[in-house]
């Protein structure tokens, strides 16, 4: 069984927790200091998914971060180029965060029409689970037919972190 | 008359039977009455057949069917048009389609068989069960029957068994028609319903509650769809083709505002049904188009062409290229041709670029290679390659082979995957994907801040150098090369690089382009290139490390090659300026030649003197001093003579020094006075010494005008000098008048001035004879014939006339004077000429 390489991207505004679901992701670590991206940092890790063939498959993972969208810089397109997935991350404590979700799918979507798209509200663990219900419905909102799913995530618990990658790999591989 | 299939022909036929009887039907008295009655029966039946054609069958339509269906026989118009048509049996048997019914045909055909039973098989009274399964004009009656009582006599006739029918003659059966008839013949004002009780009557017979049942079952029939479309479909047909064939125009006229909706509608039902139908003649239609009008065509293709395309290309990509890539390069010909401008911004982002950059390469490869060519280095690295007996170009190559290659990434360009890498394995393993990662990211970020965007923009990120490393980047269409390496390759790599990735395109560029991220589509000669990219370079040579014993010999070689005639020139030169030196030092010493700038040069086997000298005297006692010194050499004396006269001062000084250095000499009298002479252009030229006086001696007076002509500044001599020779100053005396020589003097002088002659043969003699004017007869001529008369003498005796010289002068001597005696003028007088000075 050969690695298959894929790749996918990061996308959001500016600190929502793009690097921190990585870190998390990656090397299981977190921290509340805040590092701005600048440019794009690759991070890559290796997993193994079971298709729904029920074959297992490893997937060399190449996580592309890429600098959080601002109003002054926005997200260089050139970056999501030959991405299968991409995960676009909110902020449950910045609604606005959420309604810029569409403005990131569609630029996802617009470079790359089969790619999929997985939600992460992220840092779940600072409100209270029933606003997290309503921010779902609003992103829900947000979604298109690309958008596989909304996940209510948090980099500091780690809670449906390994979840959504995994999930989002499988999306991409059956999106080949 | 119109053509029916027999089957038609038959039903018609035993319609006409069943309402009309057989022989009415033929009998002229009743045939007035009876035609309008069937007219009415099929009028009624048609439009029965349109109504269920047009409606659904609920039960509580059944009576306004029947009801409407009533005003229809009570109208004057279409009674009318179909007695008229039946007036024509043709067209009787053409209004009675129903009777094509296949089941019908069958049951008939065993009466029709006996002409003479045809009346008494009538379908009706046979099986009413059969016909209502099977013929259709029982169920077109089905209304009528509801809507008018039921003739009894026709009950009679429907119990009637066949054989019971068969058992009445024809007689009867004409009776029965026609007593039911006569009262329309009778009454022709009857209303309607009068005539469909007669018709009832003529049917059914008066008694029609054992109908009932049968009409519900025809009524049954009736909304029977299938029944029913097997019952109007051969109408519906039939009445099309005659309507088709009667009234083109109106059908289509008819047809027009439904036609749109009917395809439609159609096309709605049953899409593919319908495409089915259309798809044989819509090719057809469109190449029909396309050659009456192809304009319609083309605007309404036009704008869908452009989608079109796309929607194949993403559907089948490979048809699209297939299709297209014939006509690709005549296309682009043409275009070429047509709209050059066009063309050239088109390309030139992309040609201008890649050829300014292998421009640039190249430029400064020929650069480095002229300036390299003539340096130490360039001659350097051919005399090695000539050693070694490879090429210069190689020998560079080798020279550049500190550059490692350490590792190769063929990557994905938009995503950034690595398609494939080869590494070094003596080398740190990189991470390919990483790097391939970050370079792409790279990329892009240096382009984006580059262009700016611009799409449309070629210039790529070349080259990454990081201390001695640097990463090239090869960037094609869908992919680049990324070299990792260290040191400065040489250019022929970088077309290696170029060469490999040109391979890489055309073998699997589709490989390449879809890259998805599984290294199991990639084909192993990518790899294996790359591999060969890696190999090449790292394998060739490595450069000679021992002493280089036949680089040292040959330079050795050169060098006294080179050295060996350079040291025998300069000993040469060394030489030769000594002999320089000295010649010059001996002008130098010399009085008379060191004042002026003589040069002396040797030069091979030449010894060229130069300079500048007064006169010719000088010049060669300068070559002089040279002849110790010319050995096997030529001598080139190339000394000036100016001869420029000296000063007239120093002249002058000169002359009178030699003048009294002579006049000290015994015999010597003389005296000498130095002239100055001037050319045209008033240029000194040598002066004129004049002497005068007496010298005795013949070898004083040529040693004295020697002595003055060597003077320098002195060009002439003006010498007057009497020189006194014995013998030669004596004087020869004539007659008057005559030049005859004394017999004396023809014995003793003749022979004495020919003894001095002969003892001085340099010299010459002038004689001068004379004539005095007083002298009787005298005259020139006598004077010169007195002169040649001793020239004559001196000749006989033997003296070469060359030395003597006649002329006569009229006159005195000048030493004579006029009061003297005459006889001494009449005289020859001796005049010594000195011989020619020597030079």
């Amino acid at each position: 069984m050969s690695v298959i390489s894929q790749k996918m991207c990061l996308v959001g505004d500016f600190g929502v927790g793009k690097t921190s679901l990585i870190r998390r992701f990656v090397d299981d670590q977190f921290s509340d200091e805040y590092l701005s991206t600048v440019g794009v940092k690759i991070s890559r890790k290796a997993v193994e998914v079971t298709l729904n063939n029920q074959t297992q498959q490893k997937v060399q993972l190449l996580i592309w971060d890429l600098e959080g969208h601002t109003k002054f810089k926005s997200i260089a397109p050139s970056y999501l180029q030959g991405a299968k997935g991409a995960l676009i991350v909110a902020d449950v404590t910045r609604p606005e965060t959420i309604e810029s979700l569409t403005n990131h799918i569609e630029l996802f979507t617009s470079v790359n029409p089969k790619g999929a798209i997985l939600l992460a509200l992220n840092k779940t663990d600072l409100v209270e689970p029933n606003t997290i219900e309503s921010l779902t419905n609003l992103a829900e909102k947000q979604a298109s037919d690309r958008v596989f799913g909304i996940y209510q995530t948090s980099a500091k618990t780690g809670k449906d972190v390994d979840t959504i990658f995994s999930d989002l790999v499988l999306k991409m591989l059956e999106a080949r | 008359m119109q053509d029916y299939s027999p089957e038609v022909a038959r039903d018609l036929e035993l319609l006409r039977k069943l309402l009309l009887g057989e022989e009415t039907a033929s009998q002229a008295p009743s045939e007035t009455i009876k035609r309008p009655l069937v007219d009415n029966i099929q009028t009624q039946l048609l439009d029965e057949l349109d109504r269920h054609e047009d409606m659904s069958p609920p039960a509580d339509m059944k009576v306004a069917d029947s009801e409407s269906n009533s005003p229809t026989l009570n109208n004057p118009e279409s009674d009318r048009e179909f007695s008229s048509t039946l007036n024509n049996p043709e067209s009787d048997r053409e209004s009675s389609p129903t009777l094509n019914n296949p089941e019908s045909d069958r049951e008939f055909s065993s009466t029709l068989n006996n002409p003479e039973s045809d009346r008494e098989s009538s379908p009706i009274p046979n099986n009413p069960e059969s016909d209502r399964e099977s013929s259709p004009i029982p169920n077109n009656l089905k209304t009528d029957r509801e809507s008018s009582p039921i003739p009894n006599n026709l009950k009679t006739d429907r119990d009637f068994s066949p054989l019971d029918f068969n058992e009445l003659d024809n007689g009867e059966k004409i009776a029965i028609a026609d007593s039911q008839i006569v009262p329309t013949d009778t009454q022709p004002q009857n209303t309607e319903e009068q005539a469909l009780q007669q018709l009832q009557m003529l049917l059914f017979g008066p008694d029609m509650s054992n109908l009932e049942g049968k009409v519900q079952q025809i009524e049954q029939q009736l909304f029977d769809p299938d029944a029913l479309m097997s019952l109007l479909v051969p109408i519906i047909v039939e009445l099309l083709d005659r309507k088709v064939r009667d009234s083109k125009e109106e059908m289509a006229h008819a047809l027009f505002p439904i036609v749109d909706r009917l395809i439609l509608e159609r096309s709605q039902e049953d899409k593919i049904a319908m495409s089915q139908a259309l798809a044989n003649v819509i090719p057809d239609a469109i190449s029909q188009q396309i050659r009456e009008d192809p304009e319609t065509i083309i605007q309404a293709i036009s704008p869908m062409m452009g989608g079109a395309i796309a929607a194949q290309l993403h559907h089948d990509r490979d048809t699209v290229i297939s299709a297209l890539a014939p006509a690709m390069g005549r296309a682009i010909k043409q275009q070429m041709e047509s709209e050059r401008d066009v063309m050239v911004d088109a390309l030139y982002p992309i040609v201008g670029s890649t050829v300014s950059r292998y421009l640039g390469e190249a430029l400064q490869e020929i650069n480095d290679k002229v300036t390299n060519t003539l340096s130490i280095q360039g001659i350097k690295r051919q005399v090695v390659a000539a050693s070694r007996g490879v090429s210069t170009a190689e020998l560079i190559l080798q020279e550049a082979l500190p550059c490692r290659v350490q590792a190769v990434f063929l990557v994905h360009k938009a995503s950034g995957l690595t398609i494939t890498d080869v590494q070094r394995l003596d080398t740190l393993k990189l991470e390919p994907d990483m790097i391939a990662g970050m370079l792409t990211a790279i990329r892009s970020f240096v382009k984006d801040c580059m262009d700016g965007g611009d799409t449309g923009s070629n210039s790529e990120l070349n080259e990454i150098e990081y201390g001695d490393s640097k990463i090239l980047l090869e960037v094609a269409g869908f992919c680049y090369l990324a070299v990792i390496l260290q040191g400065d390759p040489p250019r022929t790599f970088l077309r290696q690089i170029r060469e490999t990735l040109s391979w890489l395109i055309q073998k699997h560029g589709d490989v390449i382009e879809n890259y998805d991220g599984d290294p199991d589509t990639v084909p192993p000669t990518v790899r294996s290139r790359i591999q060969d990219l890696l190999e090449d370079f790292s394998n060739k040579p490595k450069p000679y490390q021992g002493f280089p014993w036949a680089l040292t010999g040959l330079i050795t070689v050169i060098l006294g090659i080179i050295a060996v005639p350079g040291i025998i020139f300069a000993q040469n030169q060394r030489f030769n300026h000594q002999i320089e030196t000295a010649i010059e030092r001996a002008w130098y010493d010399s009085a008379d030649l060191s004042v002026y700038n003589l040069d002396a040069e040797v030069t091979g086997e030449k010894l060229i003197l130069t300079g500048r000298v007064p006169n010719e005297q000088l010049r060669d006692r300068a070559a002089m001093f040279t002849e110790a010194f010319q050995d096997h050499r030529t001598l080139d004396n190339q000394i000036v003579a100016v001869n420029l006269p000296p000063d007239p001062a120093q002249t002058e000084a000169e002359v009178q020094r030699i003048l009294q250095l002579v006049s000290e000499r015994p015999g010597v009298e003389i005296s000498a006075e130095f002239k100055p002479r001037f050319d045209e252009d008033k240029q000194l030229q040598p002066g004129v010494v004049a002497i005068a006086g007496t010298i005795e001696r013949l070898e004083d007076a040529i040693a004295v005008t020697q002595a003055f002509n060597d003077i320098p500044g002195v060009g002439k001599i003006t010498n007057t000098v009497k020189v006194e020779i014995a013998g030669l100053d004596l004087r020869l005396y004539f007659g008057i008048g005559s030049a005859q020589l004394q017999p004396m003097d023809l014995s003793s002088k003749i022979p004495l001035i020919r003894r001095q002659l002969q003892q001085h043969p340099n010299i010459k003699l002038k004689l001068i004879g004379y004539s005095p004017t007083s002298e009787p007869n005298g005259s020139l001529d006598l004077a010169q014939k007195r002169a040649e008369a001793v020239k004559n003498a001196l000749v006989q005796q033997g003296i070469n006339p060359e030395r003597l010289s006649a002329v006569g002068q009229v006159g005195m001597p000048s030493d004579v004077t006029k009061t003297a005696a005459a006889w001494l003028g009449r005289s020859v007088l001796l005049e010594v000429q000195l011989p020619p000075l020597n030079p």
